[in-house]
């Protein structure tokens, strides 16, 4: 590290000159899986390369136009797709839900949830199965107003669907102006679910609540 | 680039302009999969690969240049990897530019727009004061987490100044803010000069923040954040109480340290080094506690025992006399009509 020079003092040429060849010795050089490119202020880097991956309860995964699971539990039911089972490991192949075309909203999003059914004696969750939906809050999963954004629940929580369902999201697909559909997940960990229910108990309205298992 | 000059000739200004621009292109910038970070002692880069994973809520800092042809200055901004609150993407404000007004974008959006960090001092030291009996209490400054002692950060106020310490630190922090359905009330006194008074309490939604955010939960940050203060019973009571019309939650609070010895009235550039402390880690969800009723409750009236006596007994109950049952009937009034919400993780 050079020493630095007092106001007054004579820049001499030998340490101008070192100097520089400190500065000329700063050039950054790309090397594998570096790209750069240089501007007037500043040389941009990029690195090529994945992210460390996380593997968790309900991590989703596209596959072209299906979409898989890993396992996770709600209230310690095991869900399906497609009628089959999802479970921690697998004999033979893995359960895909395979769409002929993603559903969308307008801006473009749409979710891969969690559908639970619950019982109609007490609320407990009976069955749960993985869906792919346009907006989480109607009864069949498209948009209530056709073009429309969907909607969303204004008291929170997760509203009640007919038939006791209620649709947790496992993760959102976004549709990107190439064309690709990208996936953000929204769960990470298994699920409790709780129901408050309507003061009439013979009512289907509800909330439904889904919260990490401790 | 040839630098060497000898005692002879005079360093021109072609040739330290020269200089000066091979330095200033190849200053490395963040690019993709590509984390930067400036310290004192050299620039680490980090790429995407070496393994870290990046939880919802990720903070990326990166110093942008002032950008002559748009006249925007430089600064500090910090971009948000996408959070989700009840399955929907957070959104962020992303500013006028050419014919296009301001506007909430989701963080899921390709042109997601950052944070413009704005700097709170930790270091400022508030005013002395002077008790009663003479005593003086010295200024304070708020201070910073330990982890920033080791990096040599000046010691808060009222400490002793430590040579070794001379760093200065400045913060930001970044929350998350829903709307809610707030309730105001109107207490009015019925019939004065009887026996008996009657006082009605009336409530009323004040629905501006839901109306005007859409159901959107939108990220903003701030010098410094403070919870929104809910109303007391007796401020309630009075009617003059101002229920907040947001749920808001800390999503995490950016720190910058300087260099040594840097001027305290400066503010932060390129040469600090930022550090990012989250309070939030995975997406959320979020509820009122209370279900939303399609209109307001029905408004309740008491009949106090004193004339003229606006609501005596109830004052008298709260500063901690007998409980009695009109204090508990405007206590679950009050409790019903209270839509705060909470967030949790999922």
């Amino acid at each position: 590290m050079s020493t630095p020079v007092q106001a007054g003092e004579q820049i001499r040429a030998s340490s101008w000159n070192a100097a520089g060849r400190t500065v000329r010795a700063l050039q950054l050089i790309s090397g594998p899986g570096v790209r750069l490119r240089s501007t007037p202020n500043g040389t941009i880097v990029n690195f090529s390369g994945g992210n460390a991956i996380f593997l968790h309860p309900f991590k989703v995964t596209l596959t072209g136009l299906g979409v898989r699971v890993r396992w996770g539990q709600i209230n310690g039911v095991d869900g399906t797709i497609n009628d089959k089972l999802i479970q921690p490991v697998y004999e033979d192949t893995e359960p895909t839900l395979t769409v002929n075309k993603f559903k969308l909203d307008k801006s473009g999003r749409g979710w891969v949830a969690a559908e639970v059914t619950c019982s109609p004696k007490n609320w407990d969750v009976e069955s749960w199965k993985v869906v792919q939906v346009a907006d989480l809050d109607t009864d069949d999963g498209a948009t209530a107003v056709v073009g429309a954004e969907a909607s969303g629940s204004k008291a929170g929580g997760v509203p009640n669907l007919p038939g006791r369902r209620a649709r947790q999201p496992l993760a959102m697909l976004v549709a990107r102006s190439t064309r690709v559909v990208s996936c953000h997940q929204v769960t990470y960990f298994h699920l409790q679910h709780r129901v408050r229910a309507a003061e009439d108990p013979k009512a289907d309205a509800a909330r439904h609540f889904f919260f990490p298992k401790g | 680039m040839n630098v060497e000059t000898d005692l002879r000739r005079p360093f021109s200004a072609t040739a330290w302009n020269r200089w000066m621009s091979f330095v200033e292109r190849n200053r490395p910038l963040s690019g993709v999969g590509c984390d930067i970070r400036y310290t004192q002692d050299g620039i680490a880069l980090t790429g995407h690969g070496a393994g870290e994973w990046r939880h919802p809520w990720w903070v990326t800092l990166r110093w942008e240049w002032k950008d002559v042809p748009t006249h925007r200055p430089e600064r500090w901004m910090a971009y948000v990897r996408p959070g989700f609150v009840n399955g929907r993407d957070a959104r962020i404000l992303r500013p006028a530019r050419l014919n296009k007004p301001e506007e909430w974008v989701p963080l899921t959006s390709e042109n997601a727009a950052g944070l413009w960090m704005r700097w709170h001092n930790p270091l400022a030291v508030s005013a002395s004061s002077v008790t009663l009996e003479g005593d003086v209490i010295e200024g304070r400054s708020e201070g910073y987490p330990v982890f920033f002692e080791r990096l040599g950060v000046k010691v808060p106020a009222p400490g002793e100044p430590d040579p070794t310490r001379t760093r200065e630190i400045r913060s930001c922090d970044i929350f998350l803010a829903t709307a809610r359905l707030a309730v105001a009330q109107d207490v009015r006194l019925m019939e004065p000069l009887l026996d008996s008074a009657v006082v009605r309490i009336e409530s009323r939604f004040v629905s501006d923040a839901v109306l005007s955010m859409q159901g959107q939960h939108r990220l903003f940050a701030t010098p410094r954040w403070d919870p929104p203060l809910e109303p007391t019973a007796l401020q309630r009571l009075d009617g003059t109480a101002f229920e907040p019309t947001t749920d808001e939650i800390k999503i995490a609070t950016v720190w910058v340290v300087s260099p040594p010895e840097w001027p305290e009235d400066e503010e932060p550039n390129w040469a600090w080094t930022p550090y990012v402390q989250y309070s939030v880690f995975w997406n959320l969800m979020h509820a009122s506690i209370q279900q939303v009723p399609g209109v307001p409750q029905p408004p309740i009236e008491l009949r106090t025992g004193l004339a003229l006596g606006i609501a005596d007994p109830l004052f008298a109950a709260m500063i901690g006399l007998t409980v009695n049952d009109p204090l508990n009937r405007v206590e679950a009034y009050f409790k019903a009509g209270s839509y705060k919400g909470e967030y949790w993780s999922v």
